[in-house]
């Protein structure tokens, strides 16, 4: 076996040993309580909780390697594209309206089709300059996403009194999600992982640019459209079901990326593992070590953004 | 006999600006044509249109009798490599792993079988002196290295024409000058090569026949010496001077 086929049991290893840990950890333990209780806390709570955040990270993970393929940029994530600010923007606005006028929309279809809106803006937008060169899509992007942004700034002024509810689900948290919600995201978060290695080795020479992809006879604008879908998939379904869990999709890859090189095909399966890992840790800890929970979006940032700049400095170097 | 590469009438523009104006030519295979000519007259331009990188706003472009664009993706990468000027990697992928890319056209058929597909990129690779970097991250190499490697990618994607913009820019003269004799050694295979260079004595010393492009169009073609001359310098290049064994000496 080589060197990424270890990496990946040891990770696969210790998802397993965290997993357990985690269904264990909690406010109560689920050995001291009766069978019955600790049976409904067992499958309401503890594990869609962690299979959450196994699905959740992976999906993040995943979406930011063909992101940062794509987009011919190792900084690149959902984020770049301003796909996770139009999933935003869709659920607050679900929010927005259920308060104001007493509806019961649902958050999650809102956040998905808004997160798509995205992208069709953006490639709309980068084909009407020309092509589907890096350039133009970062580009028009970054426009796309300041214009949501500016959109859920709005909504949580107009949201008045009741921006609490919006500023929690932006936060991102696992909390409370129904089992049948966790399945659904795992069936698509494993499409969409089949998908995106299907096209590993595409990804690998699209880095290179729109045109030494096309030089050596890849279908250029099939696989970039697919591979577009397919993260945007992953990121919306991801935010609309946890919100905003920031730089997953940018630490993770480059993590990868640092111990086995640069080949997607060793890259995209790791990262999965590791961002599952990682995001599951995460979760775990703001849970169970400190008082009060804080939202794990907040607590990934926090350990993301110093690395980010481990990242940047090394770069420079 | 049938020209392998036929240009008819193209016009290339950037928006109102025609960079290539009903221009015609036809290539035959066996041979390493040189594209000279000043700034702006459209010898990127032309490889482009030829790559398919850029559209043509009218005419069109036959291989082997067939409209270029009529070719899928895959076979028309089994037909023509580009070397372009420009080779930036923002990624640490290896040398065997970026020259393994030029294999693409090939893969998950009988040619593209796993021996056939180590036996090329090796070569390749060792042709062109990296056989010590073949682990060695592209980013962690010099300007003239990476070219390298490019080019060995380019070779090991094994089509019947090779388009070059400059070529090895930055590699040593040394590496400049093997260079040339690859080039050679496919087109003594029967394979067309095409090179924009600016290099006039590179020029009129390895290409077996030269196109001058000015900004009218085609100033002239023909053989090397023929073709690049006293006149043509002072026509097309505005200088004063002569070649001397195929050096200039500027007057």
């Amino acid at each position: 076996m080589k060197k990424h086929h270890w990496i990946n049991v040891g990770l696969l290893a210790l998802l397993l040993i965290l997993s357990w840990i985690a269904i264990q950890a909690g406010k109560v333990n689920l050995m001291a309580l009766e069978p019955e209780i600790a049976e409904t806390i067992f499958y309401k709570i503890r594990l869609p909780r962690v299979l959450a955040a196994i699905f959740v990270g992976s999906a993040l993970a995943t979406s930011g390697v063909i992101l940062q393929g794509l987009l011919q940029n190792p900084l690149a994530d959902s984020y770049t594209l301003g796909i996770a600010s139009g999933g935003a923007f869709g659920a607050c606005l679900a929010i927005f309206l259920n308060i104001k006028f007493a509806l019961s929309l649902p958050t999650q279809p809102f956040a998905i089709v808004f997160s798509y809106l995205v992208i069709l803006i953006v490639l709309g937008l980068s084909k009407a300059k020309g092509d589907l060169s890096s350039t133009n899509v970062i580009i028009a992007g970054i426009i796309t996403g300041s214009f949501f942004s500016a959109g859920l700034s709005l909504l949580k002024s107009l949201a008045d009194e009741d921006v609490a509810s919006m500023v929690f689900w932006l936060m991102g948290n696992l909390s409370s999600k129904p089992m049948d919600k966790v399945i659904i995201l795992g069936v698509i978060v494993l499409l969409g992982f089949i998908v995106a290695m299907r096209y590993t080795k595409e990804l690998n020479i699209i880095t290179l640019g729109r045109l030494e992809a096309q030089s050596v006879g890849i279908n250029y604008e099939v696989v970039y459209r697919v591979m577009m879908i397919t993260a945007v998939t992953l990121t919306g379904i991801a935010v609309s079901l946890c919100g905003i869990i920031g730089f997953v999709g940018l630490v993770v890859p480059h993590l990868c990326r640092i111990f086995i090189g640069a080949d997607n095909r060793k890259v995209m399966p790791m990262s999965a593992l590791l961002g599952a890992v990682f995001l599951l840790t995460a979760d775990t800890l703001t849970r169970t070590i400190l008082q009060h929970e804080i939202p794990v979006g907040v607590l990934t940032t926090m350990v993301g953004g110093p690395f980010f700049i481990f990242i940047f400095l090394r770069k420079v170097r | 006999m049938i020209d392998m590469l036929s240009i008819k009438n193209i016009t290339v523009a950037y928006g109102r600006n025609k960079v290539i104006d009903n221009l015609s030519l036809d290539f035959e295979k066996g041979k390493l044509y040189g594209i000279i000519g000043p700034n702006g007259a459209g010898k990127s331009s032309l490889l482009n249109a030829i790559s398919k990188d850029l559209k043509p706003s009218s005419g069109n472009i036959e291989l082997e009798g067939q409209c270029i664009h009529a070719y899928a993706p895959r076979e028309y990468a089994k037909k023509l490599s580009y070397m372009r000027q420009r080779t930036d990697v923002k990624f640490p992928y290896t040398v065997l792993e970026l020259v393994s890319m030029g294999r693409y056209a090939y893969e998950g058929n009988r040619k593209g079988s796993r021996r056939d597909f180590e036996e090329v990129v090796y070569q390749r690779i060792e042709e062109n002196d990296l056989s010590n970097y073949i682990h060695k991250p592209v980013t962690e190499m010099s300007g003239g290295e990476v070219q390298r490697t490019f080019f060995a990618k380019v070779l090991a994607q094994d089509s019947d024409i090779i388009l070059v913009d400059e070529g090895l820019s930055n590699a040593d003269i040394f590496h400049k000058v093997k260079f040339f004799d690859q080039l050679k050694e496919e087109v003594k295979k029967g394979k067309l090569v095409i090179m924009v260079l600016h290099d006039l004595f590179l020029a009129r010393r390895f290409c077996d026949e030269l196109v001058i492009l000015n900004k009218e169009g085609i100033y002239g073609a023909g053989k090397s010496d023929e073709v690049l001359n006293r006149q043509a310098l002072n026509d097309v290049f505005k200088v004063q001077g002569d070649f001397v064994d195929n050096a200039l000496i500027l007057e």
